[in-house]
């Protein structure tokens, strides 16, 4: 009682301030209408750009650079989420996701407090926008998509825990383990990547403890230098590889370890000083080591896992719809051929999801 | 300052609305970190949809990026959090009695919260949401770790506190 008292105080013209900007946009001079006619609209726009963002395959998966691999409808979906809100409808499945609902709830919330039909006037516009929207993202769907749609099937046989699987070689990449292991794990690092770094002091050694030492694993690393962390990551990754010409694998492994126990991470680097004296604290010909980083010997090996890296994100939309980040690692059943069918493990994970992915195939 | 805790005075008082306070405090608290790292949660539920699991998951980044960015990050985004669920609880009190859904204080609360969701760090080294903006490289490219945007958050979602305190003080819901 006391509550429907205060209610009935409330004198909507004098007691609701409201900011100027609703009595510009506003165009009925009922109170309830006043609703925020701009928010309204955005609580509107916003559903219907993450639904086009929700497509998967329909936006580049890497999102960074806003290459279209698959054209049509895009062009206009693009067109209205760089005018609107830029890229904020695009960002993947997930982030459209979150704002696809909280635009839902916030236009429903406004729009719940209307009563009048006549107070939906505003809403006509965005909600026919909406319906259009549905109607050609649901076109595209059972025509032109539907083919991609089955494309990601592919990837993505039916394993029997239910995980999605991707097809991943180790190329001729430097690995240490048992080569005769049942389980390859093949990780995409980048040496500049603090997560990188994270996973190689707290979970790579549980993992060289339970299942590498033991014969159970292979672990191959592949290069993958992200632009945001360069000059430094490609440099570093050329450096491992010019201590791989020297002394193989092991070489190589040993001077991994040296860069991550040097660098500051986050495209940082080492001290220039540092690739010399660590080359010479694992017993590599200096000489010979700076004239291979100096004239850049290794850089299209590390070009060629950029490729195949940007050959799998194409490959794989759904299971890339955010992105391909560092650490990437996939898991999987040894294959003479150095190719794997692989668990993705997305990011520096716990050791148990190797656990669990790797106990799994190992029964 | 007094209008503040006096509309805050009313959420506490009612326990409906300071559950509902915490429990959407804790949502956004998963969600910003949810959103912003969904590619991993996404390869994980994939191993295995055990809550414990995924749980551990979770607690496992929100230590990782505590370890990496500093625990200041994490705290900053727990402030957000919280500061979105007062300000959404505050919001919800002032719908539910006044039926009308209106203000900058609504606005801003909403813009803030949305804001939050930019400040969670991840815990890959990816295009996280700050990509959304053209800014590639994530959050590692800021000088603070992103500690920069969850202030930026703090700052409007505290705006929003106060307006939304205002407006129930002036329509004498307190």
């Amino acid at each position: 009682m006391r509550l429907r008292k205060k209610k009935k105080k409330i004198d909507a013209g004098k007691d609701l301030k409201l900011h100027p900007i609703c009595y510009r946009l506003g165009s009925a001079s009922n109170l309830r209408l006043r609703v925020y006619p701009a928010a309204v609209w955005v609580g509107a726009a916003i559903p219907i750009l993450c639904f086009f963002g929700l497509i998967p395959g329909v936006f580049d998966p890497r999102n960074v650079g806003g290459a279209l691999h698959h054209p049509p409808l895009p062009a206009l979906a693009k067109l209205v989420g760089w005018v609107f809100l830029g890229r904020l409808a695009f960002g993947g499945g997930g982030s459209s996701l979150f704002l696809y609902f909280s635009g839902l709830i916030q236009w429903s919330v406004m729009a719940k407090f209307k009563f009048d039909w006549r107070q939906y006037q505003p809403l006509y516009l965005p909600l026919s926008i909406f319906l259009g929207g549905l109607a050609i993202a649901g076109a595209v769907i059972f025509t032109r998509g539907g083919e991609e749609m089955s494309t990601v099937a592919n990837d993505f046989p039916p394993a029997d825990s239910g995980e999605g699987k991707v097809e991943v070689s180790a190329d001729d990449d430097p690995a240490f383990g048992d080569p005769n292991a049942p389980v390859t794990i093949i990780e995409f690092a980048d040496y500049e990547c603090p997560f990188c770094k994270s996973f190689f002091t707290e979970t790579l050694p549980q993992i060289k403890e339970q299942y590498i030492n033991t014969g159970k694993v292979r672990f191959v690393l592949r290069d993958l230098p992200l632009s945001f962390h360069e000059p430094a990551a490609s440099k570093e990754a050329q450096a491992a590889n010019c201590a791989r010409d020297q002394k193989g694998d092991e070489g190589y492994f040993l001077y991994h370890d040296e860069i991550f126990a040097r660098t500051a991470s986050n495209g940082k680097g080492m001290p220039e000083a540092d690739y010399a004296s660590a080359a010479s604290k694992l017993g590599l010909d200096v000489t010979a080591f700076n004239s291979c980083l100096s004239t850049e010997k290794f850089k299209d090996e590390i070009q060629g896992d950029l490729a195949a890296v940007d050959q799998l994100v194409q490959d794989n939309p759904t299971a890339f719809s955010q992105g391909i980040g560092t650490p990437t690692f996939f898991i999987g059943k040894s294959d003479r051929s150095g190719t794997i069918i692989g668990t993705l493990i997305s990011g520096a994970q716990p050791f148990e999801s190797f656990q669990r992915v790797i106990d799994a195939l190992l029964e | 300052m007094n209008k503040i805790l006096a509309a805050l005075k009313i959420l506490f008082k009612n326990p409906a609305y300071l559950f509902l306070a915490l429990v959407l405090a804790s949502v956004l608290f998963l969600i910003y970190f949810l959103v912003n790292d969904i590619s991993l949660f996404r390869s994980a539920a994939a191993i295995s949809g055990s809550l414990p699991f995924l749980w551990k998951v979770f607690a496992n980044q929100v230590s990782m990026i505590a370890r990496i960015n500093g625990w200041f990050n994490v705290l900053a985004i727990g402030l957000v959090a919280v500061l979105g669920g007062i300000n959404l609880a505050l919001t919800i009190l002032r719908v539910w009695r006044t039926r009308v859904f209106i203000g900058r204080a609504s606005l801003m609360g909403i813009l803030g919260t949305f804001g939050g969701a930019l400040a969670a760090s991840c815990s890959a080294c990816t295009s996280a949401l700050v990509s959304l903006l053209g800014i590639t490289g994530g959050l590692a490219i800021f000088p603070f770790g992103g500690l920069e945007i969850s202030l930026l958050a703090i700052v409007v979602l505290s705006a929003s506190l106060y307006f939304a305190s205002k407006s129930l003080v002036e329509l004498g819901l307190t």
